[in-house]
């Protein structure tokens, strides 16, 4: 119940089990006690009653001293059978006593004079008896003092009662509360369990509901009908809530399966027509040649992507190790910028170099900021004007080395700045395949500047600049 | 026939063209959105084939602004977008039919045809005028039981009178159907073919089969004009 899966029914009875077991011991307990105590006061008033008048009959007269109590007991039969009496002298010790004690004792005790004491006790080694001990001066009966210096004689007085009766009266009041006790226990079960299971029905129902979905019905939320338990409904929208993050994450795992199947058919497509054309008829030498040339070419920009995917892939899975050396990032901005060179000749762009910072050079993943380097440079190069400038620059700021690359663009984008991270998210929708471009160009961007420990923003700076923001944090070097 | 290619992925653009020119289209090629659109709507083409992402204004806007203008022309949607609601978004945009990438230049030229035929109301993939048979999918003429060789371009020409066949075909008709822009010169230049198509079509007594018509053109009838 307490292992690893414990059980919330389990659990449930057993912690209102023992509440019930408590209760009932509790009841039986202060049923029990009441009745008994209820019993012994009864006793105790009978006997102190008995007793008061008994010892106004231990009397003297001229000297002597008078047991008329025992006379009494003597004359009445029954009371010879069952009264248990003895008076103690107290200067001579000398005791009389009932007859129905026979050779039996009563023990002697008492308390201050004329207080009574009471006491349980055996006699004759299994009778128990309730009683009551009292230290008396005997009566004068003529109440004249007849001898001089007459010091009237103190006498204990215990009168005691059989308690047997009482004792199986209490034994069979135990008997009938334990069974009482044990069977409201079992009802009081049964009767939790029930509602316990009947309570639980929700619970089961909605995992009978959530393993019976299809595959297809896996992200629908629960519906919360109005019979819905009030105690699973919080479990419920927390459920729904986490299917829906589930199935955000599920989406972007879709789109970026579907755009990457998408970004390899067109130039699948591209080879398999150049192929079937090239197949069409004969051709010449040279031909031929110009057509496998355009396969190669189609070859290479479906390596690139997939490269990139296979990089992608390694950073979101964490398994790209990081390769520290000491590296000059003012030279890979440098070139990265002339192996652009082609790209930037034909859109006539040009470069602003504001390269402020002292950091510059690093104790980093010479490779993994390669990458991100010229992809924030290709990118800007591709997005950018025609014949535009691109402004670069560095500077530093709180322990951290900012890398800015700006670019002016053609159109005011009023696109969520966080899409531009999503693979193969094109603001314009435009493929720019034979220009390098895999489309996931600044997801690989914003991996890399996890994997490094730096952060990357891109925002417009107003309606036609665009900034990508890389913030590296100082190297020891 | 004449087509309109839009599509921005370079290798495919120029072999689709390649092709369809060498099956005797006359085609107009494009990578850019906004100069296919300008196309579109400045010539008669027999259909349209489209590239849903292409730069400038997309495909779909595309399609959807020439249905907008009523421009019935076909439209055969080409994209690597293959999901159910890709295609359907497309069909329902008013497109004749989705070609997913990557497909074959016999699928594509099979749809094309298919298109063009509907254009013209002709369901089988041979057109029968009085003894003259021209296969679409062979490209093969033949007169009773001789087999005419032509060029392409006399092919051409003799495609779009055969779907035409009993309709009087202007010369600047057939300038914009059969002719590329590219190729210069001028609708006197339909005059020659027209000349060659008939030295080919008509051997000795034969009935002659293409008429013409002074001042209006030039028609396809197994009636010697009478």
């Amino acid at each position: 119940m307490t292992g690893p899966n414990p059980s919330i029914l389990g659990r449930l009875l057993l912690g209102t089990g023992l509440s019930i077991l408590l209760m009932v011991l509790m009841g039986i307990f202060i049923v029990y006690f009441s009745v008994r105590n209820s019993f012994i006061e009864q006793i105790d008033v009978d006997l102190k009653s008995t007793a008061n008048l008994m010892v106004l009959e231990l009397e003297t007269q001229g000297g002597n001293v008078y047991h008329e109590w025992l006379l009494d007991i003597e004359d009445d039969p029954t009371r010879a059978l069952d009264d248990l009496a003895q008076a103690w002298d107290v200067r001579t010790g000398q005791s009389v006593k009932s007859p129905a004690l026979g050779p039996r004792e009563l023990p002697r005790f008492h308390g201050e004079l004329n207080e009574p004491l009471f006491l349980d006790a055996t006699i004759g080694g299994d009778q128990s008896i309730r009683a009551i001990g009292i230290l008396v001066n005997a009566v004068p009966k003529d109440r004249v003092i007849e001898v001089p210096d007459y010091e009237i004689p103190q006498f204990v007085f215990v009168l005691a009662a059989s308690t047997r009766q009482k004792d199986n009266a209490l034994r069979n009041l135990r008997q009938t509360l334990i069974l009482v006790g044990l069977g409201t226990f079992v009802l009081c079960g049964v009767a939790i369990f029930g509602v316990i299971n009947q309570s639980l029905v929700p619970l089961k129902d909605l995992s009978d509901r959530l393993d019976a979905r299809e595959d297809n019905q896996l992200g629908r939320p629960i519906v919360i009908s109005h019979d819905f338990p009030k105690e699973l409904r919080g479990l419920v929208v927390g459920y729904n809530h986490l299917l829906e993050r589930i199935e955000g994450v599920r989406k972007r795992e879709r789109d970026f399966s579907y755009h990457a199947a998408h970004e390899l058919r067109t130039p699948l497509s591209g080879i398999k027509i150049v192929t079937e054309l090239a197949l069409t008829r004969e051709r010449s030498g040279e031909d031929y040649q110009n057509r496998f040339q355009k396969v190669d070419t189609i070859a290479d920009g479906m390596k690139t992507t997939v490269t990139r995917l296979m990089q992608f892939a390694r950073l979101q899975g964490g398994n790209e190790v990081l390769v520290l050396g000491r590296l000059d990032l003012h030279e890979l901005l440098d070139t990265a910028w002339k192996e652009l060179s082609q790209k930037i000749i034909k859109r006539k762009l040009s470069a602003k170099w504001e390269l402020n910072s002292e950091h510059f050079i690093q104790e980093n993943d010479a490779e993994l900021l390669r990458i991100l380097v010229s992809n924030l440079i290709d990118n800007a190069a591709s997005y950018a004007e025609e014949s535009s400038t691109i402004k670069v620059g560095t500077s530093d700021e709180k322990k951290h080395l900012i890398l800015t690359i700006s670019n002016t663009i053609p159109e005011k984008l009023e696109e969520d700045r966080e899409r531009f991270f999503e693979p193969f998210y094109r603001a314009d929708k435009v493929r720019t395949h034979g220009e390098g471009h895999s489309g996931i160009g600044l997801s690989l961007c914003k991996e890399i500047a996890l994997t490094i420990g730096a952060t990357i923003n891109i925002a417009p700076t107003d309606e036609k600049t665009f900034e990508a923001k890389v913030s590296i944090p100082f190297s020891d070097l | 026939m004449r087509i309109l290619l839009i599509e921005d992925y370079t290798p495919l653009r120029e072999s689709i063209t390649e092709h369809l020119k060498d099956t005797g289209f006359a085609v107009d090629a494009t990578p850019d959105g906004n100069e296919g659109l300008k196309f579109a709507t400045s010539h008669k083409y027999d259909a349209i084939v489209l590239d849903l992402m292409v730069p400038g204004i997309d495909g779909l806007k595309i399609l959807t602004e020439l249905r907008k203008n009523g421009d019935e022309t076909p439209i055969i949607i080409t994209s690597a977008l293959d999901s159910m609601e890709n295609r359907v978004e497309g069909l329902n945009a008013g497109a004749d039919d989705y070609l997913i990438k990557p497909f074959g230049l016999p699928e594509l030229l099979a749809r094309i045809q298919a298109q063009t035929r509907k254009v013209y109301g002709k369901k089988k993939a041979t057109i029968e005028v009085g003894d003259l048979v021209v296969d679409l999918n062979s490209k093969r003429v033949t007169r009773g039981k001789r087999e005419i060789v032509l060029t392409k371009r006399e092919y051409g020409l003799l495609e779009y009178l055969a779907y035409r066949a009993g309709e009087i075909v202007s010369r600047q008709e057939i300038w914009e159907h059969v002719y590329q822009d590219a190729e210069g010169g001028s609708s006197n230049a339909v005059d020659v073919y027209v000349s060659y198509l008939r030295k080919k079509l008509n051997e000795g007594d034969e009935p002659n089969l293409l008429q013409t018509r002074r001042g209006q053109g030039y028609f396809l009838d197994p009636n010697d004009g009478t």
